[in-house]
């Protein structure tokens, strides 16, 4: 009934490590285990001072991202079962700095999310239709961004891009797929104050569509799609300025 | 020990140049991109050509001319260029292929409220090549062609 | 050019775009017909018969034009890709070169279908 699995940690303690280290442990696991609890299990039993972040153990809160070997992995949704016969790796999220064993400093990526001002700018001319209080949107209009609203801000596709990984300026594949899917909501207004963001160098034409983005994400979010779109919209966006004079 | 002292001392792991060679999606994308290489050699190669047969073409002197055509001739049947020429066919191939699954990914169409599956765009393009590859074999081909038709 | 406000990527892409369709819907059978023109002089004969006569020359220069600028676009990227980071003068001489040779090649064309050795003699 229980299997061991090897699993090997990346530590890193800023107080006393110049670099990261690796420590292995063994921990006993049944059909269900996921890799966040057995981190728990190992924090319980075998090293009390290991750092993780986790929370809502459902794959909603976007907490506990990691790299299990090499690939950014949601711990909640990683089953030990999967990795049968094999060893686990464990790192801190790629392409973040890490803060100490498996947390990372994501405020690079918190900072880009609130660049692109990822809520609705109501239209100014359009207060509420009639005596209604709300929006009407039809399917279609919904459908037009719905794919894009699924993320969690869990960091996992920053990870894995290596655009993000060889310039840390690009806004990145979550961000970008947020700004999209703003621009694309028939009742946002804020779509021109959000394309200058992407007509940047570090918008939109950092991506290279290497596509492992939508690859990893645990919430089958295609942020790689998103981005193509973008640039689809920013290329129109750059004939359109070549004959009108910007403000 | 001043205990309110922070000891935040975020580690920042290096980027080498191979970060792309320990996983296969990477190397994927990498050949994909590397694609470039023996294609933009390949146009180099018929634009050498093209000047042989320019020049040729436009000699005064026919003899002159002719060995120009010739060494056109002698540049596309050059067993190591017929290699190479075989190596751009299989990138060409594994570009079309890459080029045509992402393409989904950068068009969407919508009819009506629904938006079309990306397989269809996927097929319409294999569709349309192989048009373009049965129209360019009756071109380039005609000679065997008829040879068949006989 | 090189605004930090907006980027000029859209025109390579544009083109990079242009040239990555041209590779992957003409550029099979074109590669095709080179391979098996290495072994038949007939093969041979047909595609410089079509190369040279003008409406399908201008067709086949634009694929190639194109391709070029593709591939110096991934080139362009690829170096980035490879922690060369590129830079301006990487910018110019690679998109440089492609303008070169989409010059080259369109010089090439006229001297052929205007026989401009001709009327220079």
């Amino acid at each position: 009934m229980a299997d061991k699995m090897k699993i090997t940690v990346l530590r890193y303690r800023p107080e006393q490590d110049e670099q990261p280290w690796t420590q292995s442990f063994e921990v006993e696991y049944t059909h269900e285990m996921s890799l966040l609890e057995a981190l728990n299990v190992i924090k319980d039993t075998q090293a009390p001072e290991l750092s993780f972040r986790w929370s809502c153990r459902m794959a909603i809160c976007g907490s506990c991202g990691m790299m299990v070997n090499g690939t950014p992995k949601l711990a909640c949704k990683t089953f030990l079962r999967d990795y049968a016969g094999q060893e686990m790796l464990i790192e801190p999220l790629a392409n973040f700095p890490i803060e100490r064993d498996l947390v990372v400093d994501l405020s690079d990526f918190i900072e880009k999310l609130e660049r692109i001002k990822p809520y609705i700018i109501p239209k100014e001319d359009v207060p509420y239709p009639g005596e209604r209080r709300e929006y009407i949107q039809t399917p279609k209009q919904l459908e037009k961004y719905r794919q894009f609203s699924m993320c969690i801000n869990c960091g996992i596709c920053y990870a894995a891009c290596p655009q993000y990984k060889l310039n840390k300026e690009f806004i990145g594949p979550a961000a970008l797929t947020l700004l999209y899917r703003y621009n694309e909501d028939s009742r946002d207004g804020g779509k021109a104050e959000r394309m200058k963001l992407v007509n940047q160098d570090s918008g939109v034409w950092s991506c290279t569509f290497v596509g492992y983005c939508s690859q990893v994400c645990p919430k089958g979010v295609d942020p790689a799609s998103a981005i193509q779109l973008g640039k689809v919209e920013s290329a129109k966006d750059y004939l359109i300025s070549m004959f009108k004079k910007e403000q | 020990m001043e205990l309110n002292k922070s000891t935040r001392k975020p580690y920042v792991r290096p980027v080498k140049a191979n970060w792309w060679t320990n996983k296969g999606f990477y190397i994927a994308y990498m050949l994909r991109e590397g694609t470039c290489i023996p294609i933009f050699l390949f146009v180099l190669e018929l634009l050498w050509a093209y000047a042989c047969i320019a020049c040729g073409a436009a000699s005064k002197d026919p003899m002159a001319g002719l060995q120009r055509i010739m060494f056109a001739k002698s540049i596309i049947q050059n067993p190591l260029v017929i290699c190479f020429n075989i190596l751009v066919l299989v990138a060409v191939v594994y570009h079309a292929i890459t080029w045509f699954n992402l393409m989904p990914k950068a068009q969407r169409l919508f009819i009506g409220n629904k938006l079309v599956d990306g397989k269809y765009f996927v097929i319409a393009l294999y569709a349309v090549t192989i048009l373009v590859t049965i129209f360019g074999a009756i071109c380039f081909f005609s000679d065997f062609l008829w040879l068949f038709l006989k | 050019m090189f605004r930090k406000d907006r980027s000029d990527e859209p025109i390579y892409w544009g083109l990079f775009g242009a040239g990555g369709m041209v590779i992957a819907i003409i550029m099979p059978i074109v590669v095709l017909a080179f391979i098996v023109a290495g072994f038949s002089d007939g093969v041979l004969a047909n595609i410089g018969h079509i190369a040279l006569s003008p409406l399908p020359g201008i067709v086949l220069i634009s694929c190639l034009i194109l391709c070029i600028w593709h591939c110096l676009h991934r080139i362009y990227h690829g170096l980035h890709d490879l922690t060369i980071h590129t830079n301006i003068v990487i910018h110019l001489a690679l998109y440089g070169l492609a303008a070169f040779l989409s010059l080259v090649f369109i010089v090439l064309f006229i001297l052929i279908e205007f026989n401009i050795y001709d009327k220079l003699s």
